[in-house]
């Protein structure tokens, strides 16, 4: 697959607990010997009872691998990225100020970032696919804006399962209910070298009884809620791109992202002269300190 | 090509008053509204999923052993 050998030392994870993220930390282990799974949520903290279960069936598959699990909340951090300098914002962005979805997984990479110093890790990771590529974190310009954030704290930020094929049903009622202009299917040269999809992947390698999982009260179990998007759906699909290119859309995304990851360079910057003490550590909240 | 540009116009009406509100919600309120939108969006789906299992089960049938192609 995508494994290039051991590298040894520690990676980070954005785990959502679903079959790519899952797939994305077998990838991982098969890289590192310590791979911290970190799961964020917003609001009241939900249980997922499955969840454990997966994680043991990794730690099962990958005996010399150490994974490590935590659950943080981003509350605090979303509203603070959602409503800093507001009417600014909403004067040079106007809809887009509504991106919830992106300010949520922009939350979840600069909590991974703080992580990553408290922890002396160098190497981030995710389960990102080319679905719903509407979506801020999905974009490929504004991916380019948050590696560019990692790496100016010296973190290296990937996505090993971008360009796997995503199972045929998932599409389709995905298409139904999210994205009716479509999908951005990668090369058909591209699909041909990777031939595979995460499920079929964790199937083979003994993770998951069935290679489609998603969808099913089993998946329910083990994933943590996804953000809210259906109204950041009628603004995409509804207001911006019924009449714009989504190329469009996609540059005025990464205008908007550009400004917000700079506020969080800021805040990161913060973060590693006064630590604790800091705003951003403020925002993380009183679980953050406790964490790891 | 014409009544898909109308069909569009009044998407683009339906959506703007929607998102209008949204834009002068506070964080709470306006998590609120959004699932308030995809608990109304996703219902005849979820409603299609529970008939659908429903079905299944009552006639034996393993959906995933079924050639969907």
């Amino acid at each position: 697959m995508t494994s290039t050998g051991p590298e040894g030392g520690d990676c980070v994870l954005l785990y959502s607990g679903g079959t790519d993220s899952t797939c994305a930390a077998a990838l991982m282990a098969e890289k590192f010997t310590g791979v911290h799974l970190l799961s964020f949520y917003q609001g009241k903290k939900k249980e997922v009872t499955g969840v454990g279960d997966t994680i043991r069936a990794l730690q099962g598959r990958f005996k010399g691998v150490r994974f490590l699990h935590q659950v943080l909340p981003t509350t605090d951090l979303v509203k603070f990225i959602s409503y800093s300098d507001y009417l600014g914002c909403l004067g040079r962005h106007g809809w887009l100020v509504l991106s919830t979805p992106g300010f949520t997984t922009l939350s979840w990479h600069v909590t991974a970032i703080a992580y990553c110093m408290k922890n002396g890790v160098h190497s981030v990771a995710d389960g990102l696919t080319r679905e719903l590529m509407h979506f801020p974190g999905h974009i490929d310009e504004v991916i380019s804006v948050f590696k560019k954030l990692y790496a100016d704290f010296g973190i290296t930020y990937t996505n090993p399962v971008r360009d796997w094929e995503v199972p045929s049903d998932q599409q389709f009622i995905d298409r139904l209910i999210v994205d009716p202009h479509g999908y951005f299917f990668p090369s058909e040269e591209t699909r041909e070298k990777k031939n595979t999809t995460t499920g079929r992947y964790l199937c083979e390698l003994g993770i998951m009884p069935h290679p489609n999982v998603k969808g099913s009260p089993m998946d329910h179990k083990m994933q943590y809620d996804c953000y809210p998007f259906v109204l950041y759906n009628i603004m995409a699909f509804w207001i911006y791109l019924n009449f714009q290119p989504y190329e469009f859309f996609c540059w005025r995304m990464r205008e908007l992202f550009e400004e917000k990851a700079g506020q969080m360079r800021a805040l990161l910057r913060e973060y590693t002269v006064k630590g604790g003490n800091s705003r951003l550590s403020k925002l993380l909240g009183e679980s953050w300190k406790s964490s790891a | 090509m014409e009544s898909s540009y109308i069909s569009k116009v009044f998407r683009f009406l339906f959506a703007v008053p929607l998102c209008l509100v949204a834009l002068f919600l506070p964080y709470g309120l306006r998590m609120r509204y959004t699932h308030l939108f995809a608990f109304l969006f996703h219902l005849p789906f979820v409603l299609f999923g529970r008939i659908t299992r429903y079905l299944f089960r009552k006639l034996g049938i393993d959906p995933h052993d079924i050639d969907w192609t």
